[in-house]
């Protein structure tokens, strides 16, 4: 219920549309019983042979309501899809607000691996949410109430059953049809759920389970899945069905009582037969306000279930991070960053992932820091990037506390290239320009030409225009890496960080990049996180980092010569273990 | 005229090849049909009843005494209606059910002809996609649209005949009305047809739009353009709207036809009765029982056309299906894996390790594929012998891996096992022979155990426990409490680059197959990790013959043979320190390294 109220707020802005296309169901549903009770009522005064003059009204009023009927059906269509599509406008906007503050830092805890995919399929199932569920109800609603009043109107006897008969089936079998369809039909997703998961693996995993044997045992896990997907959607199905079927009988239970109640009357003459004859007609004709409700009934499981699972991130705690309004202009500032008794940890429970960090880093210093995986090298990263809040200690970014940072000033001073970066699905200019709105052409291209990008993209039938998204999937981890390097060719910002920019790069070219990216840097500060110690020679101070404390620091050629970790790390890497040729 | 409108131009294949698939589910269609007819049946019959019931009590004043029977036998009628609602729907839910898991498990086993080459040419979530949501969005074509096309053309037909000899202008105007339906559907229908491809690429192009911006919310972070962002995706949602708009003000347009067309029918005949009947030229009765058989006449019409929209979907759905279906059907012809046959496959070679390869004049092409081309590929392994494949990317090195590996033929030259042709050793036979080790392994969704173990199924618990150790995999048990029964990938969690390897690695060590393919991790791991791992590498290279796709300098140092890739050609081979020697494209490769 709570649910269904938070969903109604989404169409809050939209009550004025949302009532007119109420009212104009009502009279849509209105004028088809009407049409039909009157051509009841037209047939059976005509059989009483009155003149043609006492016909006239109704003669009008057929064709009236047969024409109202088809074009108010038509403007009810029509403003209640516009409802549509704004609420899904509405929720898009809703779930990249919700989710920007949560990535990446909530994204162990968000409901399951897939998010984002499940997201949009979530997005789906409550698109119709109104046009499905809400107008039928109040439509079904009203329709009981005028059919019941006009039943009272003509005779005493027979509001009972209409009322009784109308709640029945467009109230009490639908809510249970709901209930009987709730457990199968989530069962049902879930099955699915697992069937996908198999299914992506019967692809992606096909090279290893063949080589292996074992594609008879892959194809069985998904044929039993797939029995029991087969017997929860007839389980849904027959209950579903049977819901319809009792939704059909109730309406024409109704029917035969208002016949029954109205057969003695009638026949005596205690009431007006004409009157019968359009009550029996309109209350056969209410069938279609009831299949609207119970359509509805059968799908709210599942609108329900994606509901649910899209508000709950809502209750996921936020960063804690207070927004922050001091804009900085541009040279306000010297950006030297300090780094002041710094810790960090993930979680209360967790071990901390950085401890009692202190650091300067003058304007046009460059330091490498390094250190085994695990170490807390990108967390520092992501620190600066404000993705998680830290604990203890300051960061000063031109003696202003980074917590006080707005994100647009931030973004001026920082540019990162972080570990695996996004390749946007866009044209290859649209990628470059996102670092830079305002670069020109030349720039583009002069980027291009730095991380050696540029021959393929003129190569590219379309240049720059070219659709990179479609080519996302076909370039290869050292083209993307590049392209991201590009972007950060373009940055004007006066702090660079890099996290293990040579990634993905043969050696040679890995070196030729890093070699101008050295000279770009000029005299911007630099940080430097790395894995391999090539190119390191360049830096003015390495850092060595070790579960989350600085264990050494010094110069490389101090610590080369030494025997701790850089120490290791270059005579390990000398002896080519981890030279990579191709 | 109808029949034509189902097979409208473009989905014509389509429609033909899905009644193809529905033609298979004989006793249920014949189900659906029956129940259909006999929804129809009692639709006519209650309609009677009631007119009958109304027309005694109304024209001829009798009451319950006298109408009790009827009164009872249309409650009778109205249950059975009921109960034939419920099986209609039931049966054609079945059908759908039954079709679907077939449909979906002809892909699954056309893939797995096609063979893991094929699948590399295709974008993996498309395959997915295809076999999971294209399979289902089947369900509305099958479920509803059937069955109501099945309604739509008994019930009409069915009532024709009831009303026609009673009355026939009613008859006529039935007649004449009827046709006009499926005609504004047609005509509408084909107009729609344009914009809702539009449309639905606008809503392709606006979901792909908003899990591309999800997907890249941290690097739009990291560049601080989570604002701008928000901005263009709204204009993009507008876009979608607008398109949207235009699709639905046709849709709805057809729809208003069709209504039109119905209920001023309905009118229609009601003022034509009425006037009849006022100067006595019909009886009430008849008059009634039309007028009530009226809106009937024409609601399977109507909910045709409203289901023909959620059948089209399907429709383009069962495109990309068969496209793939024939695609991979097509493909199967360069692969060597037929697995389907549950017997077991009988020894034909002895083949004694060590193994010795020989590829002769080997060839392959795939058609659209150029990095998949391969010429003259001529050389040998010897007998426990290690044998570096190295190349830039695109020259075909994982295609001859492939073809050592079996899941392609060649299409020119042959190669060799202890001098057998691999040709003549089924698939089945083969890989038994085969350790694979690859750059990224999958790990699937299960535990840690089960993983391992599906190299080699009825390997015993100690044997698990010796390869996990010589892969160094118990430093990664040592991490986890629940050890060999941690659930790994998918939900699980994934392991790193490392820890996959090292599952790879351990898998390769409990099979112990007398040949070992291949293709070395490129990807940065800490210096210590990765010295660890070169030791564990050359245990298991020991005494097995290899082809291993090298990367790193020391793997083709320590290889007794090098072939060098370009194009796909061997543009050099030899034993590294005479290649060295050469100063050919080895020496060119190395110098580039040795430059830094």
């Amino acid at each position: 219920m709570k649910l269904i109220w938070r969903l109604v707020q989404f169409l809050k802005p939209y009550s004025a549309h949302v009532v007119i296309s109420i009212l104009l169901g009502v009279a849509a549903i209105a004028s088809s019983i009407g049409l039909l009770g009157t051509a009841a009522y037209l047939i059976a005064r005509a059989a009483l042979h009155p003149s043609i003059a006492d016909l006239h009204i109704a003669i009008v009023g057929v064709r009236f309501l047969g024409l109202a009927r088809s074009v108010i059906r038509y403007l009810e269509r029509w403003v209640s899809h516009g409802v549509n599509l704004r609420l899904l406008g509405e929720l898009q906007r809703w779930l990249y607000r919700t989710l920007v503050p949560l990535l990446p830092a909530r994204k162990t805890e968000l409901p399951t691996g897939d998010l984002l995919n499940r997201a949009l399929v979530d997005l789906e199932n409550l698109e119709n949410f109104y046009v499905r569920f809400i107008s039928p109800i109040i439509v079904m609603a009203l329709t009981t109430l005028g059919l019941t009043w006009f039943s009272g109107a003509i005779f005493s006897g027979f509001w009972p059953w209409v009322a009784i008969g109308l709640l029945g089936a467009g109230g009490v079998i639908p809510l249970m049809t709901y209930r009987m369809t709730r457990k199968p039909a989530l069962k049902q997703v879930e099955v699915n759920a697992g069937l996908s998961i198999r299914l992506v693996e019967f692809v992606q995993g096909m090279e290893d389970y063949l080589l292996f044997g074992q594609e008879r045992s892959m194809l069985k896990q998904i044929e039993d899945l797939e029995t029991t997907y087969h017997r929860v959607q007839m389980h849904r199905a027959l209950r579903g069905g049977l819901g319809n079927g009792l939704a059909s009988l109730w309406v024409w239970f109704t029917v035969w009582g208002v016949l029954g109640v109205g057969l003695d009357p009638v026949a005596r003459e205690e009431l007006n037969g004409v009157l019968w004859v359009a009550l029996v007609v309109g209350v056969l004709a209410s069938h279609e306000a009831v299949s609207a409700v119970m359509l509805g009934a059968q799908n709210l499981p599942l609108a329900l279930h994606s509901a649910h699972r899209l508000l709950s991130l809502e209750t996921l705690k936020r960063r804690q991070i207070a927004p922050t309004h001091l804009h900085l202009g541009k040279d306000d500032y010297q950006p030297d960053i300090l780094i002041r008794n710094l810790s960090f940890r993930y979680a209360p429970d967790t071990p901390p992932v950085l401890r009692d960090i202190n650091l300067d880093i003058p304007l046009g210093r460059r330091i490498g820091i390094v250190g085994p995986s695990g170490a807390g090298k990108s967390t520092l990263v992501n620190l600066f990037l404000r993705f998680w809040d830290y604990d203890e200690g300051e960061i000063f970014i031109g003696g202003v506390p980074l917590r006080l940072w707005d994100e647009a000033s931030l973004h001026r001073v920082l540019a990162v290239l972080e570990q695996r970066p996004h390749i946007f699905s866009d044209t290859l200019r649209g990628n470059l320009r996102l670092a830079a709105p305002e670069a020109t052409e030349d720039q583009l291209w002069w980027a291009l030409e730095q991380v050696e990008l540029a021959d393929w993209a003129r190569r590219l039938p379309e240049g720059l225009n070219t659709w990179v998204g479609n080519l996302g999937a076909r370039m290869s981890g050292g083209e993307r890496q590049r392209l991201a390097l590009a972007r950060l060719f373009l940055s004007k910002a006066s702090v660079i960080i890099l996290d293990e920019p040579g990634v993905h790069l043969d050696r040679a070219q890995e070196a030729r990049i890093l070699n101008r990216l050295m000279a770009w840097v000029g005299e911007r500060t630099l940080i430097w996180i790395a894995h391999s110690p090539q190119g390191l020679d360049q830096v003015d101070e390495i850092v060595v980092l070790n579960r989350g404390e600085i264990v050494e620091r010094g110069t490389p050629h101090a610590l080369r010569e030494g025997n701790g970790f850089f120490g290791r790390m270059v005579k390990l890497s000398s002896r080519a273990a981890g030279d990579v040729v191709i | 005229m109808l029949r034509r409108w189902f097979y409208n131009q473009h989905a014509m294949r389509e429609f033909k090849r899905l009644f193809k698939w529905a033609r298979s589910e004989g006793w249920g269609i014949a189900l659906v049909v029956s129940t259909g007819m006999g929804i129809g049946l009692l639709t006519v019959l209650q309609a009677y009843l009631i007119a009958q019931i109304v027309n005694a009590a109304f024209m001829q004043h009798q009451g319950w005494a006298d109408l009790d029977r009827p009164m009872v036998l249309l409650l009778g009628v109205m249950g059975a209606r009921a109960g034939a609602v419920w099986s209609n729907e039931v049966a054609a839910q079945r059908v759908a059910v039954r079709i679907k898991a077939r449909l979906r498990r002809a892909l699954l086993e056309a893939m797995l002809r096609a063979g893991p080459a094929y699948l590399k040419t295709r974008r993996i979530g498309d395959l997915i996609a295809a076999a999971m949501q294209g399979v289902e969005s089947l369900e509305p074509f099958f479920a509803h649209y059937v069955p109501q096309a099945v309604l739509a053309a008994g019930v009409p037909l069915l009532v024709l005949a009831v009303v026609f000899p009673l009355d026939w202008l009613t008859g006529l105007v039935f007649l004449v009305t009827a046709p006009l339906i499926p005609l504004f559907m047609m005509l509408i229908g084909r107009m729609a047809e344009r914009l809702t491809r539009r449309q639905w690429q606008a809503l392709q192009r606006l979901s792909e739009y908003i899990l591309d911006t999800l997907q890249g919310l941290v690097s739009l972070k990291a560049m601080g353009r989570v604002r701008e962002r928000e901005t263009h995706l709204g204009r993009v949602a507008d876009a979608y709207y607008t398109t949207t708009l235009t699709v639905l003000r046709m849709t709805f347009l057809s729809a208003l036809a069709m209504e039109l067309i119905s209920t001023l029918s309905t009118a229609l005949v009601a003022v034509e009765i009425g006037l009849r009947l006022l100067y006595g030229r019909l009886d009430f009765l008849h008059g009634f029982f039309i007028l009530l058989i009226a809106p009937e006449f024409y609601l399977p019409l109507r909910m045709l056309g409203q289901r023909f929209h959620a059948a089209m979907s399907g429709v383009s759905a069962a495109q990309t299906i068969f496209t793939l279906l024939d695609e991979a059907e097509t493909a199967s012809a360069w692969s060597r894996v037929s697995l389907m046959e549950e017997k077991p496959v009988q020894s034909i070679v002895s083949l004694a390790p060590p193994l010795r390869i020989r590829f002769e004049d080997v060839a392959f092409t795939y058609p659209g594929r150029p990095d998949m081309t391969l010429q003259d590929i001529t050389f040998e392994i010897q007998r426990g012998q290690k044998v570096a494949l190295i190349g830039p990317s695109g020259a075909g090195k994982t295609t001859l891996a492939y073809l050592l590996l079996g899941f392609l033929q060649p299409s020119g030259g042959r190669i060799l096992v202890n001098d057998h042709p691999l040709a003549q050793i089924p698939f089945e036979e083969w890989r038994k022979f085969i350790a694979w080790v690859p750059q990224n392994p999958y790990v699937f969704h299960a535990n840690l155990a089960w993983n391992v173990r599906m190299a080699c199924p009825e390997a015993p618990e100690e044997a698990l426990r010796v390869a996990g150790r010589r892969a160094f995999l118990d430093e990664v048990l040592a991490h986890h409490p629940r050890a060999w029964d941690m659930v790994v990938g998918e939900q699980g969690g994934g392991l790193s680059g490392g820890e996959a390897q090292r599952v790879a690695l351990a898998r390769a060590f409990l099979k112990d197959a007398p040949l070992l393919v291949m293709d070395e991790p490129t990807a940065h791991l800490d210096p210590d990790l990765e010295v660890r791992l070169e030791r564990v590498i050359r245990t298991l290279l020991e005494g097995r013959t290899s082809l291993i796709i090298a990367h790193r300098l020391t793997t083709i140092q320590n290889a007794d043979w090098v072939l060098v890739l370009e194009d796909g050609r061997i543009v050099e081979q030899g034993p590294p320190a005479d290649l060295l020697a050469r100063k050919g494209a080895f020496y060119t490769h190395l110098a580039q390294w040795r430059a830094l």
